[in-house]
């Protein structure tokens, strides 16, 4: 596979600030895949991300996302590639003076091609998808909003414009062990219903050698280990390890 | 010293920089009546209480304080032209520019500085919209909308506490007040024969301190970071830099008015 062909490529990135947070990094996400990036906290999991969505450049090495590389695009051209990608935050960040519905809804109404009886109906559908019932939640705000149901919330607002490329930033964090399952199961069916590219970024390595098929842990900014889950829990590496042991 | 000079150009730098992005934004594409009404309401229509209770009391202290110095002259009927000269160039524009900046400014800031801390400016980016057309766009348009029409009704409110006051406690018939405040308004003129001059600068004032308190607001909010704490220290930089900055653009303001006008 090369680069071009992947839906996620990084070739040798990396990205300082005040310290190397990301050391000459390369990674391959073939289209359809689940990545799942684990590590300690600070070793720039989470800026990988930002990475991928072009929030932020790399200082060397090159991004490409659905075989465009992200530096040589301008604004429109990278805002156009963005439609393409969901983004499912740590904290959810949804629109605190918006409803469920009207979050689930922006990005519909934001690319403009679905009238507003077909943007209603997508969203209903989108809803249902994360479990959630369109006619409890949809005129409440996201502070009405318990923990878990505003994951699924910030899951339906990534998903709902049928993105061919899924991140997510901890989906589990801050969850209790029933939700953090729920919406782990719920991760899994997504990707096999909707059959998008996901990378997700989170602490829970459990779940992920669960719905992952290759895992990457990073130290210190480098992947220490890069394979599939049967490889991880067969590494003789001593960090790698130690790092499944914790978990 | 050089350092704070520094610090202050970067600043201006950004500043600058996020008008020019403001308004290079227009005309706001899809969705931006909207936007802009309900900024129009939380900026304009709200700090309407504030603003009428600020111009009155003011109206009624310059009345005051009018008689105190125009009674050893036996002028105290000129309390009109008095009140009606500071309101409409001066206390009117100034005092609703900082008004406004302390109540809606503080609450850009905090709102911007929240949603920047809680990744949901990164959630607009992602989500095809752009942060400054949806959020700075709207809120520096309605600023720059409503001060202006903020003040008047501060002006106008002065007006009514001073005539208050001149009838009460200066015995000054409400007709001679109003008719000394509307000679003193005819006194310096009207621009195109038709627009007097003192209104003239009780409007481009308070459209340029609009201008200001938003984009401060905006730009404070924007460079919030480090949690709540952030959040708050946006806050209060916002209102501050936005409360000086129109008082040393109203000196500006005022010689340059005062040589066109």
């Amino acid at each position: 596979m090369t680069d071009a062909d992947a839906a996620v490529a990084l070739a040798q990135v990396s990205v300082t600030f005040q310290r190397a947070i990301l050391r000459g990094v390369s990674l391959q996400v073939e289209r359809g895949e689940t990545v799942a990036i684990v590590g300690e906290s600070g070793t720039g999991k989470s800026t990988l991300l930002r990475l991928i969505l072009g929030l932020q450049l790399p200082d060397a090495g090159t991004v490409r996302v659905m075989g465009r590389e992200l530096q040589r695009l301008d604004t429109a051209a990278l805002r156009a590639l963005r439609a393409d990608v969901g983004m499912v935050f740590q904290g959810g960040a949804l629109f605190d003076s918006l409803t469920t519905f009207e979050n689930v809804a922006f990005a519909l109404r934001e690319r403009g091609d679905l009238t507003e009886a077909a943007i209603r109906e997508r969203v209903r559908e989108t809803l249902a998808l994360v479990d959630l019932d369109p006619d409890e939640v949809s005129q409440v705000l996201p502070a009405q909003l318990s923990g878990g149901m505003r994951k699924r919330v910030g899951i339906a607002r990534a998903v709902a414009p049928r993105p061919s490329l899924l991140l997510y930033d901890e989906p589990t964090a801050g969850l209790d062990p029933l939700t953090s399952d729920t919406v782990t199961l719920l991760m899994q069916r997504l990707q096999r219903d909707l059959g998008v590219t996901s990378i997700v970024v989170s602490h829970d390595l459990r779940a992920m050698l669960r719905i992952a098929d290759r895992i990457a842990l990073l130290r210190e900014g480098a992947f220490t280990f890069l394979g599939a889950p049967a490889a991880m829990r067969d590494s003789t590496d001593a960090y790698t390890r130690a790092f499944l042991e914790a978990a | 010293m050089r350092r704070f000079l520094q610090t202050a150009l970067l600043a201006l730098q950004d500043v600058l920089l996020l008008a020019w992005r403001t308004f290079r934004a227009l005309p706001g594409g899809r969705g931006a009546g909207a936007r802009l009404l309900a900024q129009l309401d939380a900026i304009g229509v709200r700090s309407i209480p504030i603003v009428l209770l600020t111009g009155l009391f003011t109206g009624m202290v310059l009345a005051l304080q009018a008689s105190v110095q125009l009674a050893p002259f036996g002028a105290t009927l000129f309390v009109g032209r008095f009140v009606a000269a500071s309101m409409l160039r001066e206390l009117g524009p100034v005092l609703s520019g900082i008004m406004v900046a302390g109540r809606v400014g503080a609450g850009i800031a905090a709102e911007l500085g929240a949603m920047k801390v809680t990744e949901q400016f990164d959630a607009l980016e992602t989500l095809g919209a752009e942060p400054i057309r949806v959020l700075v766009l709207p809120r520096v348009l309605a600023a720059m909308m409503t001060v202006p029409f903020l003040a008047l009704i501060a002006d106008a409110a002065g007006l009514v506490g001073a005539s208050l006051v001149s009838v009460a406690y200066l015995g000054v018939p409400i007709r001679t007040f109003f008719g000394a405040a509307a000679d003193q308004i005819a006194l310096d003129g009207f621009v195109l024969g038709l627009i007097p001059s003192d209104l003239v600068q009780g409007i481009v004032k308070p459209l340029v301190f609009g201008l200001i308190l938003a984009l401060l607001a905006c730009h404070h909010g924007l460079r919030a970071s480090g949690g709540t704490a952030g959040v708050g220290i946006a806050t209060t930089r916002a209102v501050v830099s936005a409360s000086i900055t129109i008082l040393i653009a109203d000196y500006f303001l005022t010689q340059m008015l005062l040589v066109l006008v």
